[in-house]
């Protein structure tokens, strides 16, 4: 078979493109430290990994919502402790009312404490989070959900001016959980008292009515009733808090085992085996240098240099 | 005497040519196309004397280059496929590059925009995250319009491109015509034609295989007709034919490529094109810059049209209904004299192929150009105009309708391109500027038990709901809110008061129903008179009486307003996982990464297919230069052969001369 000249040259530098082609191919990997370096590399690979990194964008997602749920429920949860103690004051002090020992004087005497104790009531159901959002208002977080009036015997009135909005956020890929109450879940009860107006009150005014009860020297029985509604209302409430609480944690360790699961397939794809792409590397070098060589001492051989 | 001498002579003249031959073979070592050349030698007649015929030395018989057609044709063959495919596979991955990388693909500022409107749901009142919402979805809107830009580019340095390369074919042409005269001006003169006019005659052709697909039919007279495509006669003996680029008539950004024979007018024959780097830059085209420019425009289009329609039905921070987050794509593009206009049906279904509209002799036919098949349509007529739209029972959907404007102008003939999603991307642009204008509430929310008055007794439960779709005319702020659903145990079923005249349960297909029974768990839906229709769930077991409300969440004249509701958000949050494209079988990314996936194997093929195509061309140059090519070795053996030869001619002359001399020596004494 003849060769020519110009053949043999091509050859040998088509083998060194060939090499050096591959040569750099290996060199991108290993300093992006990828496998697929475009989605050519691995059509279905690259599709899959996209999927997964959104996977992890929404677990992150999932991640944050669950610790914002947490930070909002916790606060809650302060202001519902406070409530409790506070009502549970108002029922001590109550209690202390009834006791016979004490003349009309004494009674009255108490009245001051609990409307003091009525007033911060009103405080705490207005609370609000970091952001100036009231905590109790439902959907109308920028008003102050609970609104104390006087009639004109005195008695304190209080009107509700949030909704029963209830705001959710995403924790997992199927659960969402619910980062606060309206206070219209838990501040309103029945009331046992036949002179509550449309047979319902609010915590604030069982507060009140605790007051002008012991003002007035009149019996409380009912009210004491409504005290005990009013604090199992809340207890429901904290324990739904709590329930939330534990749901969240429960979430955020099975998100981030699936996190984890995303990260290690997505690894599995994309992240270059070093070990395995240096020894290619050097072979790929030594093929290169081979191929090298071997031109040149081609290149070297003619026998014109043999005719002097 | 004589004899001898001339006999040497001969000889020498012969050694001469060959050295002279040898050098010119070594001469042209590099250059393309050249064919290594021979010296035939023929013995010279002999003289016949008496004792017999006595040899009289040699002649050259000829000089010939060393050619095999059919090797010669299998790289032209190989030349045209390895171009097509590299060139292909150049711009493929240009591409390919582009679409998947983090920070120019889409993908990555999808994330971040669906991201922002989550935070946005963790804390609808902050005007923080809203303002990052609407920063993350400009990031989005620029990063379509750029990728769009970037699609455009590389269309119009395509036309460029297309443009130079028939320009390219043409000099040619036009050389070969030069080298068909010369060749027939040569023939039938002594000598024939020389080797290196054939050379170049081949040379010339082969480089034309570079550009596309040729087939060169050799005449009598030694010149040669090429002709492209599927026959289109491109030089014919020393006349030629003239190629073209001229924009198509319907869509002035897509080049056509054509021929004109002098004397009739230039015929289109892009379709007939194969082969070489015209051949790979029309395959680019259809294959992946067109798919991919409608299929980028198809997300820009479902993200607007899904986004937009989730957020028209919210309401923002001063209680406003949310109306469009992005600017709504026009519709689909539709190229021709104006008289036919598209408008999209179910986004969903749109597709990223292109479609010609053309009246026939028999009506109206829509044929996928992507595909080639035939769209079944259905056509309404309704007085002077028509509505043209898939026939859903004998065909998949397509995602767009088409409206002829005037039916008594059209005529056979009338064609129109249409591309449904090509102007998606280049439209995408937010719309929103305000970041309380961000609807991430609902207009509506829900309460149990009545406004005032005793608490229900009984368990029922109303789910927050929401609002399905709003009416087409929107009249706000409601009157008569709220509106109560009061359960009836006597009828097990529930009854409406309150809210705008009007206000009616209705079922899921929108016709009213007075009082529909309770059951627990059920959906039901109000259509509120002046807004829309609201869906809620109610569970449970209520008490007779109970009483649920539907809410004015925008606080009505003045109320306060549900800030803190991030119903609507989370709805639009939750776009991000729906399967809304492709059918409803593909999420918003997923129509992206079909693309990615689509591009990354025809690039893949594309570059397997190159070094395929590179590596045949490759042998069969190979087989090529075993023939024609020169080889430096046998060049100096071959001098040194034809020197050694040279050299013992030029002994048979000077021992004649001595011969010559002896005898007069012998005379002159």
């Amino acid at each position: 078979m003849r060769i020519s000249t110009s053949q043999i040259f091509q050859q040998g530098v088509d083998a060194m493109i060939q090499r050096q082609r591959e040569l750099s191919e290996t060199e991108l990997q290993v300093a992006t430290g990828k496998k697929i370096l475009r989605p050519s590399d691995d059509p279905s690979g690259a599709v899959r990994i996209l999927d997964l990194r959104e996977s992890e964008q929404r677990l992150a997602q999932y991640q944050r919502n669950a610790d914002w749920a947490t930070a909002r429920l916790s606060q809650e949860e302060t202001a519902l402790q406070d409530i409790t103690n506070l009502l549970q004051r108002v029922r001590e002090l109550t209690v202390r009312g009834n006791n016979d020992t004490l003349t009309q004087a004494d009674r009255a005497a108490i009245a001051p404490e609990i409307e003091q104790l009525r007033d911060s009531f009103l405080q705490l159901a207005n609370t609000q989070d970091a952001n100036g959002e009231y905590l109790f208002g439902g959907y109308r977080t920028q008003t102050p959900p609970m609104r104390q009036t006087f009639n004109a015997s005195g008695e304190a009135e209080f009107e509700y001016d949030g909704d029963e909005g209830q705001r959710f956020l995403q924790i997992g890929e199927n659960r969402e959980v619910a980062i606060g109450d309206p206070g219209s879940l838990f501040m309103k009860v029945t009331s046992a008292d036949p002179a509550a107006v449309g047979g319902v009150r609010d915590i604030g005014e069982i507060i009140d009515a605790v007051a002008v009860s012991l003002r007035n020297g009149t019996g409380n029985q009912p009210v004491l009733t409504d005290l005990d509604a009013a604090l199992e209302r809340i207890f429901q409430t904290r324990a739904k808090i709590g329930a939330r609480m534990n749901a969240i944690d429960d979430q955020k360790v099975s998100n981030d085992a699936f996190d984890l699961a995303v990260k290690e397939v997505r690894s599995s794809l994309e992240d270059l085996d070093y070990a395995e792409a240096i020894s290619r590397f050097n072979q790929q070098l030594t093929a290169l240098q081979a191929a090298q060589q071997a031109f040149l001492k081609v290149q070297d051989l003619s026998l014109f240099n043999y005719l002097r | 005497m004589a004899n001898v001498i001339n006999t040497g002579i001969s000889a020498l003249n012969a050694f001469k040519r060959q050295m002279e031959t040898t050098g010119h073979n070594i001469a042209n070592v590099n250059t393309e196309g050249y064919s290594r050349q021979r010296v035939d030698l023929d013995t010279r007649r002999p003289e016949s004397t008496l004792q017999g015929y006595i040899g009289s030395g040699v002649d050259v018989s000829s000089i010939r280059r060393t050619y095999d057609d059919y090797l010669a044709l299998r790289v032209r063959d190989y030349t045209s496929l390895s171009e097509e495919s590299s060139v292909y596979e150049a711009r493929a991955r240009q591409v390919d590059d582009v679409i998947a990388d983090e920070a120019a693909g889409i993908n990555g500022v999808m994330q971040q925009f669906f991201a922002s409107v989550n935070d946005v749901a963790d804390d609808p009142t902050s005007i923080e995250a809203r303002a990052v919402m609407l920063n993350r979805a400009n990031q989005m809107a620029d990063r379509f319009t750029a990728l769009d830009q970037w699609f455009t580019d590389i269309r119009r340095r395509l036309n460029q491109d297309l443009e130079r390369e028939v320009n390219e074919v043409n000099a040619l042409a036009q050389s070969l015509v030069e080298v068909n005269r010369r060749i027939g001006s040569m023939n039938g003169l002594n000598g024939g034609i020389p080797a290196d006019v054939l050379d170049e005659r081949d040379r010339l052709i082969d480089r034309m295989s570079q550009y596309t697909n040729v087939s060169a039919v050799p005449q009598e007279n030694g010149m040669v007709s090429v002709s492209v495509g599927t026959g289109q006669v491109l030089v014919l003996g020393v006349n030629r034919n003239v190629m073209a680029v001229e924009p198509n008539p319907q869509a002035a950004d897509r080049m056509e490529l054509t021929i004109q024979s002098s004397g009739s007018s230039p015929v289109r024959i892009t379709e007939q094109m194969s082969g070489g780097r015209l051949g790979g830059l029309l395959r680019f085209r259809d294959e992946i810059l067109d798919e991919s420019h409608n299929a980028l425009g198809r997300v820009a289009i479902g993200i607007t049209h899904f986004f937009n329609e989730q957020h028209r039905t919210g309401m923002d921070l001063d209680g406003d209904l949310g109306g469009d987050f992005f600017v709504p794509v026009s519709g689909p593009q539709v190229l021709g004299d104006g008289n036919v206009t598209a408008a999209f049906a179910d986004v969903g279904d749109l597709t990223p192929n292109e479609y010609q509209l053309e009246f026939t002799a028999t009506g109206w036919a829509l044929t996928d150009l992507t595909t080639g098949a035939n769209v079944p349509i259905t056509v309404t007529t309704a007085g002077t105009s028509a509505t043209i739209a898939v026939d859903t029972s004998a065909g998949a959907p397509i995602g767009f309708e088409l409206n002829v404007l005037d039916t008594g102008v059209v005529s056979a003939g009338d064609t129109y391109r249409v591309r449904p999603a090509r102007l998606g991307a280049n439209q995408f642009a937010v719309r929103v500027a305000n970041e309380r204008d961000v609807a991430a509430a609902e207009y509506l929310s829900t309460g149990t038990g009545p406004v005032t008055g005793p608490l229900n007794t009984g368990t029922g439960v109303i789910s927050a709901g929401g609002l399905d779709s709003l009416d087409s005319s929107v009249s706000t702020p409601l009157t008569g809110m709220p509106i109560t659903v009061t359960y009836s145990s006597v009828g097990t079923d529930l009854t409406l008061s309150g809210g705008p005249a009007g206000t009616t349960f209705v079922d899921s297909s929108g016709a009213a129903i007075a009082s529909p029974a309770f059951v627990s768990g059920e959906t039901y839906r109000v259509r509120v008179a002046g807004l829309g229709t609201y869906r809620f769930t109610l569970s449970g077991s209520p008490d007779d009486g109970d009483r649920f409300r539907i809410v004015d969440n925008s606080g009505g004249s003045g109320g306060p307003v549900g800030v803190g509701d991030n119903r609507n958000a989370r709805a639009l949050a939750d776009l991000q996982k729906a399967n809304l494209m492709i059918g409803g079988t593909a999420t918003l990314a997923n129509a992206y990464g079909t693309l990615v996936a689509d591009i990354g194997t025809r690039t893949q093929q594309a570059r397997s297919n190159a070094e395929i195509q590179a590596n045949l061309l490759s042998q069969a140059e190979s087989a090529k230069s075993e023939v024609s090519g020169v080889n430096l070795d046998e060049e100096a053996a071959n001098l040194v052969r034809f020197q050694q030869a040279y050299q013992a001619a030029a002994q048979v002359i000077s021992v004649a001369n001595s011969l010559f001399d002896s005898l007069i020596n012998a005379v002159r004494r």
